[in-house]
């Protein structure tokens, strides 16, 4: 039998919370496992048993502090190659029936749609048969999809990385595969990689033994099965690292999360039962009994809570993955990968944390003597234990650590410290959140008793008697003003500097930007020719890795870069510190100050291009708007052939008055010039697409620490029945308590929205100095929202449950 | 009649009358259990009435009715000539908290404010600032003067009581109405919660109403009241333990 027996508040408080923070931690969960196991849809390479591509991982070695160099890997960004030179040799594999060497190039068809060109021989991998017609033979020559509009016999002129040119339609391929096929020897022509692939693709009888295809092709990557998919599309492969990094980042904060606020409600339901559970032992139990039983009846509330939250993580993990893919955060190819191990995690993280917390309290209430249930509720103790006074300052210091840190450090390093830093100084405040209740009783109180002297001075000396339920109250609002300031702000602070940055660097006059896949490579040149042009670049974004040193040490990552070519001194200003960019041609790279670590200009640096080729190229300049311009800058010759497409993301020109770009427009599908304002428009608005992701976790944890506000503020209100009953019998009016009430919960949320703005502060002043080296950070309007609605909610939670218990025609008799 | 009733709570009209606290035709029911029946009862200002009865006879229902804690079902209820019945909550709360003073059984302090700021709560709810003279006069009185900073968890229960006491004369108060005061006390304890409440109703004209299922407690009053069914079934002026007692048996 139970002897203790929660409140209903306390049980739906602790089973809510556990809910939330179940399908939080198994949501996360699903995105993990989607990273790890999750590929990208097998399609053109159905047919095949096996495909070959370049090695699709790039490993090196990173010095570290101290320490022996440690391995570290990342995966390849854009397309790997294979050479041709490789199916001979998978050819000769038994079980082998042909090998296709499969390319890929954008097509733009004339009212501006995209396809992916290929030479008819990957036809057959996809199984795809001309509906209508026949194969291509002739250079000239494309068979379209059904959907593309063109019949048998037509000529369409479609855009191959340069202007475009007719071809005639001689067959029709099923619709819906937004692919044109062309005579291989035309493909091979129009791919541009001579003696490379996309991708090999093995065609097999029986069944293959995938070792020894890859003793055939030493160095190269041999997938099957599901993995084929990654082959399709390399950036899947890219986005899983970042869906992965994603998912441990909003698991760990929701755990923490769950920490806090279950925490704080196991120990407020222990607390408000003091009397009941000192009553237990008077007639008996022992204090293993009253905590056996306390730490059952919370598995009770938490065991269906995680199994319930764990299923429905599923689908809250599965529309995650689905906002990111519709808001273009992550590729469509990204799949989503169910199973049971997010319930499993999410039944593992958050029945233990329930059952820990609870521990944690009922130690408490074992410490409870009989004898307190003789008399009176007792006042809470005025100091507090001395092991939660160390912890509070250790992790305060901690906090102060990562503080300084972040101040010395830049870039990643700098915005990866101020996680930490608010995780730290949150922790710290849940340790210290009494003292802080105090104090706030004793600042804000004054103020409030000032503004009412009956109501303020009992509002003033009930959060300050109850310090600690005043703490427990506190800890979540300050996580969740500090917690949303920070992620809301910290995007924003990157996207309006890189749109300050690009803003104050830009010298083109004109931008070239492309509605399609890119501009073609002769748009550059065509610009250049134009009358009046004085200056053109064309600028290509890509990825590279390289190995960035940060405080001695080493870190492998990908790197946002551009390759630029032409006059590139003359259209784009990165705030060149050291160097010159009119160097920037032949093996040389231009480094920001985020990244440039030890290298200085003269030296040599190590780095990946976008398909794996590893690169030494010499640093030529040193740049300073690394937001505005990216964190490398590489000669457009040194990058081309190892990107997926050729084509370049924008082209930047410098005119004299009266330049006409409308040729250049004309000649080419879907390229307009715009101009530099319309140009940075763009740019931010896909940084802000990275702000979405921020939205997405600060909904998530900022709704999971409102759930855990509410309900620990209406079961706190609802359990000081007792202390309201005792005001009104001393005379004290309904409206009275009401609005001591309401000047309680204003100097206890008010405290907590004080502390945790203080914690976003320091945390946002430290990474606005280090990522953006400026002291001043970007606030959204959307942090007021969160504000005013964790204050709002939080004044909801005590107000409502309060005035239905004074209720107005109730006699105050005290229970 | 209606000229009395129709005044303020602290109007003048209430000052001059002799009854303290009238109960006319009181009923309250609780569903089905009719806890008062149609009790009518005054208390002469200056008295010291004890209210007794054995369980369920209705004493609480009859404080609670009479204090104005509660509205009975049927009936007036007029404290120093003020209809309870027609005032509001709020107003009803005003009137209690400036001219009737409670003490419990079970003390019902603020268990986090000292025995000074309890004490001084209800002035501090009527918006005045405790007189220090006066504070230190009640303080005197009770003998709680070296309690001052104590939280009621500090103190002993007779201790708590006298600051229970405090607080309910510290607004000097027309009525005193007291539950069991010292049913949770030992016989001397007991003895010197009573005298204090004696010494209210002589030294001041207090109007003290005692609930209580004690004898010896009831033989402090001037007349002991016997409540039985929700009826008042008898009085005893000038009480002795042992007339209560012989009256206590035959009930």
């Amino acid at each position: 039998m139970n002897l203790t027996s929660t409140g209903k508040g306390a049980f739906t408080g602790v089973f809510a919370a556990l809910l939330f923070a179940a399908a939080l931690v198994g949501a996360c969960g699903v995105l993990v496992e989607s990273a790890l196991r999750a590929h990208g849809p097998v399609e053109r390479y159905a047919g095949a048993e096996a495909v070959v591509t370049g090695p699709r991982e790039v490993e090196t070695r990173l010095d570290r502090l101290g320490e022996a160099p440690a391995g570290a890997s990342l995966p390849v960004p854009e397309r790997a190659r294979a050479p041709l030179s490789a199916a001979a040799r998978l050819r000769a594999v038994p079980g082998v029936r042909d090998v296709v060497a499969d390319v890929s190039f954008p097509v733009v068809l004339p009212d501006g749609r995209a396809l992916t060109g290929h030479g008819w021989e990957s036809a057959a991998l996809g199984a795809v048969e001309p509906q209508d017609g026949r194969a291509p033979r002739a250079a000239d020559e494309v068979v379209l999809g059904r959907d593309a509009g063109a019949d048998v016999g037509a000529t369409v002129r479609l855009q191959i990385g340069a202007a475009p040119r007719p071809y005639r339609v001689v067959g029709l391929a099923p619709s819906g595969t937004g692919a044109a096929y062309f005579a291989p020897a035309a493909a091979a022509a129009l791919y541009g990689h001579p003696g490379k692939a996309d991708a090999l693709a093995v065609l097999a009888d029986g069944d293959l033994d995938a070792d020894a295809l890859r003793a055939a092709v030493p160095g190269l990557d041999v997938a099957t099965g599901d993995a084929r998919g990654d082959a399709e599309d390399p950036s899947v492969a890219a986005a899983r690292l970042d869906l992965f990094d994603l998912g441990m980042a909003i698991g760990s904060v929701a755990i923490m999360t769950a920490l806090v606020i279950v925490g704080g409600l196991v120990a407020l339901s222990v607390r408000e039962r003091t009397r009941e559970l000192a009553l237990l032992r008077a007639v008996g139990a022992t204090p293993g009994r009253v905590r056996a039983d306390l730490l059952r009846e919370t598995a009770r509330a938490a065991v269906p809570a995680a199994l319930i939250g764990g299923v429905l993580s599923l689908g809250l993990g599965a529309a995650l993955l689905a906002a990111m893919k519709g808001r273009g955060v992550l590729p469509e190819e990204v799949g989503t990968a169910l199973g049971p191990l997010p319930v499993l995690a999410a039944f593992a993280v958050t029945v233990p944390a329930a059952v820990l917390t609870a521990l944690l309290a009922s130690l408490r209430a074992t410490r409870i003597h009989p004898v307190e249930a003789l008399g009176t509720a007792a006042a809470e103790p005025a100091g507090l234990p001395r092991r939660r006074l160390a912890a509070g300052v250790f992790f305060l210091f901690v906090g102060l650590n990562a503080l300084g840190f972040s101040f010395t450090a830049t870039g990643a390093a700098a915005a990866t410290s101020v996680g930490g830093l608010v995780l730290a100084l949150i922790v710290a405040m849940a340790f210290l959140a009494p003292l802080l209740a105090r104090a706030g009783a004793r600042s804000l109180g004054g103020a409030v008793e000032r503004l009412s002297p009956v109501a303020g001075r009992l509002a003033r000396h009930a959060s300050g008697a109850a310090a600690l339920r005043a703490g427990a109250v506190m800890t979540p609002v300050a996580l969740a003003v500090a917690f949303s300031a920070t992620q809301l702000s910290a995007p924003a602070t990157v996207a309006h500097a890189t749109h300050r940055q690009a803003a104050e660097g830009a010298r083109a006059d004109r931008v070239l930007v492309a509605d399609g896949p890119g501009l073609p490579r002769d748009v550059a040149a065509a610009a250049r020719r134009a009358p009046g042009v004085t200056a053109v670049t064309p600028v290509k974004r890509t990825t590279v890795l390289m190995p960035v040193r940060e405080l001695g040490e080493e870190t492998f990552r990908p790197l946002g870069a551009r390759a630029v070519g032409g006059d590139v001194a003359a259209t784009i200003d990165p705030g060149v510190s050291d160097g010159s960019l009119r160097d920037l041609r032949g093996t040389t790279v231009a480094l920001s100050e985020d990244v440039a670590g030890g290298l200085g200009v003269g030296s040599t640096a190590e780095l990946w291009l976008g398909d794996g080729t590893r690169v030494e190229p010499r640093v030529v300049a040193v740049y300073e708007r690394g937001h505005g311009f990216g964190d490398v800058l590489l000669p457009r010759d040194l990058v081309a052939g190892h990107t997926t497409t050729p084509l370049d993301d924008h082209v930047l020109v410098r005119t004299e008055d009266g330049a006409d770009l409308r040729g250049v427009t004309a000649a080419h599908t879907g390229v307009r010039a715009i101009d530099p304002a319309a140009f940075g428009a763009r740019l931010s608005q896909e940084v802000r697409l990275q702000g979405f992701v921020s939205l997405i976790v600060v909904a998530a944890i900022g709704g999971f620490v409102v759930i855990g506000l509410v309900t620990t503020l209406a079961l706190a209100t609802a359990a000081r029945r007792r202390e309201f009953a005792l005001l009104r019998l001393v005379g004290a009016t309904r409206r009275q308590v009401l609005r001591a009430l309401r000047l309680e919960a204003l100097i206890v949320l008010g405290t907590g929205v004080l502390v945790g703005t203080l914690i976003a502060a320091v945390t946002l002043f430290a990474f606005a100095l280090g990522v953006v080296d400026r002291p001043l950070p970007t606030v959204p309007p959307a942090v007021a929202v969160v504000l005013l609605g964790v204050a709002g909610s939080g004044a909801a939670a005590v107000m409502l449950p309060a005035r239905a218990m004074l209720r107005r025609r109730a006699s105050p008799t005290v229970p | 009649m209606t000229a009395m009733t129709a005044g303020t709570a602290a109007g003048p009209a209430a000052e001059a009358t002799a009854v303290a606290v009238s109960l006319e035709a009181v009923g309250k029911t609780y569903g089905d259990v009719r806890a008062l029946d149609d009790v009518t009862w005054t208390f002469a200002r200056g008295g010291f009435t004890a209210v007794m009865g054995p369980s369920g006879s209705g004493k609480s229902t009859f404080l609670h009715c009479a204090s104005g804690l509660d509205r009975p079902t049927s009936g007036t209820v007029r404290i120093g000539g003020v209809d309870l019945g027609r005032l509001g909550e709020a107003k009803r709360t005003r009137l209690r908290r400036e001219r009737i003073g409670f003490v419990f059984q079970s003390f019902n302090l603020v268990p986090s404010m000292d025995v000074e700021q309890n004490i001084a709560l209800p002035l501090l709810l009527g918006g005045a600032e405790a007189d220090p003279a006066r504070l230190a006069e009640v303080v005197e009185r009770v003998g709680l003067a070296d309690r001052l900073r104590h939280r009621p968890a500090e103190l002993s229960g007779g201790q708590q009581q006298r600051a229970a006491i405090a607080r309910a004369l510290i607004t000097r108060p027309e009525v005193v109405f007291a539950d069991e005061p010292t049913a949770a006390l030992d016989p001397r304890t007991a003895r010197d919660v009573l005298r204090l409440l004696r010494e209210a109703a002589d030294a001041t004209g207090q109007t003290i109403v005692l609930v209580t299922h004690d004898p010896m407690a009831a033989s402090w009053a001037d007349s002991v009241v016997f409540l039985s069914r929700g009826r008042i079934v008898d009085e005893l002026a000038s009480p002795t333990v042992s007339a209560v007692m012989s009256r206590w048996e035959s009930l």
